[in-house]
């Protein structure tokens, strides 16, 4: 790693301040961070220091107060995973955070890096800028269009990028209702991802540069309600979405009272599903009713442009992870009876 | 057998090695004596990469052991453990959190050195490889286990899966095989066969 200076502050005023001139950046448990610093991803210099969120004190807590859920954006997915109060009344929540990378990255990393983390495109990722894409010069091509895009956007572009963002707990905090706290405001989960935060292009959130998420918090579901989240990758043990779901669904009477669906890694942002959620709305669940549910969430989903220049690749397209997103919301809603 | 008896002080060693600073260059034969003096270290006695306590060292509790380092901000845990420890079991593999060869326990919890910056494991109780086999005729069971099970091929993979099994074992001590897969995927082996690795961690935890 290139030498940058890691600053320790003791409070979030001091993390702010420490963040406000640019030329530094957040660092919590390091897991994304430090894989973009030693890849060198970018052209632009990199940050001369860190500022490490780790060594601020009561940032770890996890706990419901009156109706609403609380955790510290430094909590660990460890820490998430297992606690009995997530698993039993925010489901959704606990296997999202499970289900990120393995044990040891779920020890290390917390939900705020998680909900923060970067996009996912090799082409983007790659070590040294081996391709300057469209994310980081202003004239660069989008590599994915050209080649191989079997893992990016089936809902088109942003700012001509097709990277999806790979957080596996947007989705279920984005179902569930969750309220984001900065240091500045509060954001609904459905206002914090944005796609076009001009104040950095590596964003993938609203966040300024020296606003630091604080807390994340949920409320308690209404009486009837069970959740889910579902994950495909390529490895079952420990890889990066290729499509995620968590679907969030109140019963009363047998049938569905609210439905609150949500994807992920298939768009620049994660994505809430209303078409499932108005296409369940009403009815009892069962295969069929989930299924269509399914399909209602990928209205307006295409799989990307196949050019001459990448039919000369073995490439497969991504036209698959629509299938497959269906049947992750389909089984989401199933997991809700 | 200590590196003064070799004709090298710690002091002056620490004195070269320093010479090179953000020194991804620093001499491997001299390593080499530290990686043994260090391995052989069973005894709770404190030995010191430089001036012990104090001024711009920190402190390494690894394998019950104090060691004072002068670190960079920017220097991962595997990197201090590896090559200014010479506790050399630790290895660096992918250093991008991709393949669990680097795992060591902080705070008895499995993590991946190369994707922990050394300053965040400050006198945190640290253990590596090392402490299942404080030299080769003395295997505790794990490593014992390991060796006669053949669950290995290379072994380059090997003081990973091993001191993350340590973990698994304290927190579950007879896991079954779906319990083992899931609580090591973090594991990569190239060359041998995961399942017989895994495998074995299923008959340590019942006994051999
Ligand atoms: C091999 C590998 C596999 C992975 N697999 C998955 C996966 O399957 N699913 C998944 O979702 N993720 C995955 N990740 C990504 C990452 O490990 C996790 O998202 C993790 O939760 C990030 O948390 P962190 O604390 O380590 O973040 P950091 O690396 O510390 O930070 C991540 C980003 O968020 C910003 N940030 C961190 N905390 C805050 C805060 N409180 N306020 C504002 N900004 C903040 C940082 O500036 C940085 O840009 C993987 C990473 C690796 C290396
Ligand atoms: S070297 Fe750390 S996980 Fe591969
Ligand atoms: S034994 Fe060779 S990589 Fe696992």
């Amino acid at each position: 790693m290139y030498p940058f200076k890691v600053n320790n502050p003791t409070t979030v005023n001091a993390a702010a301040q420490a963040l406000a001139g640019g030329k530094a950046a957040i660092i919590a448990g390091g897991t994304e961070q430090l894989f973009f610093l030693k890849a060198m991803h970018s052209p632009a210099t990199p940050p001369e220091t860190l500022v490490n969120l780790k060594s601020i004190p009561g940032l770890t807590d996890i706990k419901e107060e009156g109706n609403t859920l609380k955790i510290g954006a430094l909590a660990t997915l460890t820490a998430i995973a297992n606690n009995d109060i997530i698993k039993s009344k925010y489901t959704a929540l606990a296997q999202a955070a499970k289900a990120v990378a393995s044990p040891e990255l779920r020890n290390q990393g917390t939900i705020g890096g998680n909900i923060c983390q970067r996009v996912q495109c090799w082409y983007y990722k790659a070590d040294n800028n081996l391709f300057p894409c469209r994310r980081k010069v202003s004239n660069g091509p989008c590599y994915a269009l050209l080649g191989d895009n079997r893992y990016n956007s089936i809902f088109g572009q942003v700012n001509t990028c097709y990277a999806v963002n790979p957080s596996d707990t947007a989705p279920a905090l984005l179902a569930l209702g969750a309220k984001i706290v900065t240091n500045k405001k509060t954001y609904n989960a459905s206002e914090f991802w944005s796609a076009t935060n001009t104040s950095d292009i590596e964003k993938t959130t609203v966040l300024a540069l020296d606003e630091i998420v604080t807390e994340i918090q949920i409320p308690a579901p209404a009486a009837g309600t069970k959740s889910a989240f579902k994950k495909f990758a390529l490895r079952k043990s420990f890889d990066f979405p290729i499509v995620n779901a968590a679907a969030v669904i109140t019963l009363s009477g047998g049938t569905v009272s609210k439905a609150s669906i949500a994807l992920n890694a298939v768009h620049n942002l994660p994505r809430k599903a209303t078409a499932a959620e108005d296409s369940i709305n009403g009815k009892a669940i069962n295969a069929d009713t989930a299924w269509d549910a399914g399909v209602a969430a990928l209205n307006g989903a295409n799989a990307m442009p196949q050019t001459p220049a990448n039919t000369t690749w073995d490439t497969i397209g991504n036209k698959y992870m629509i299938q497959i997103a269906k049947v992750l919301v389909k089984r989401a809603i199933l997991d809700c009876r | 057998m200590t590196e003064e008896k070799k004709g090298i002080s710690r002091r002056e060693f620490l004195k070269d090695a320093s010479l090179i600073v953000g020194g991804a260059a620093v001499g491997s034969t001299m390593l080499g004596t530290v990686a043994v003096a260090s391995c052989n270290n069973n005894n709770n006695t404190t030995t010191s990469v430089g001036p012990s306590g104090g001024g711009r060292h920190s402190l390494f509790k690894v394998n019950g052991i104090d060691h004072w380092v002068e670190i960079e901000p920017y220097w991962s845990l595997n990197f201090v453990i590896r090559e200014k420890l010479g506790l050399t079991f630790t290895k660096m593999g992918c250093d991008r959190g991709e393949c669990g060869h680097c795992t060591v326990l902080v705070n008895d919890l499995p993590i991946y050195s190369c994707m922990m910056l050394a300053q965040d494991a400050i006198d945190k109780p640290i253990e590596t490889a090392e402490i299942l086999s404080p030299d080769l005729t003395n295997l505790d069971g794990i490593a014992k286990s390991f060796r006669d099970n053949a669950a290995f091929q290379c072994g380059f993979c090997t003081a990973g899966w091993m001191i993350a099994t340590k973990a698994l074992l304290k927190k579950n001590p007879s896991p079954n095989l779906d319990q083992v897969r899931e609580e090591l995927a973090g594991h990569l082996c190239i060359c041998s066969g995961i399942i017989e690795i895994c495998q074995t961690v299923v008959k340590i935890g019942q006994g051999g």
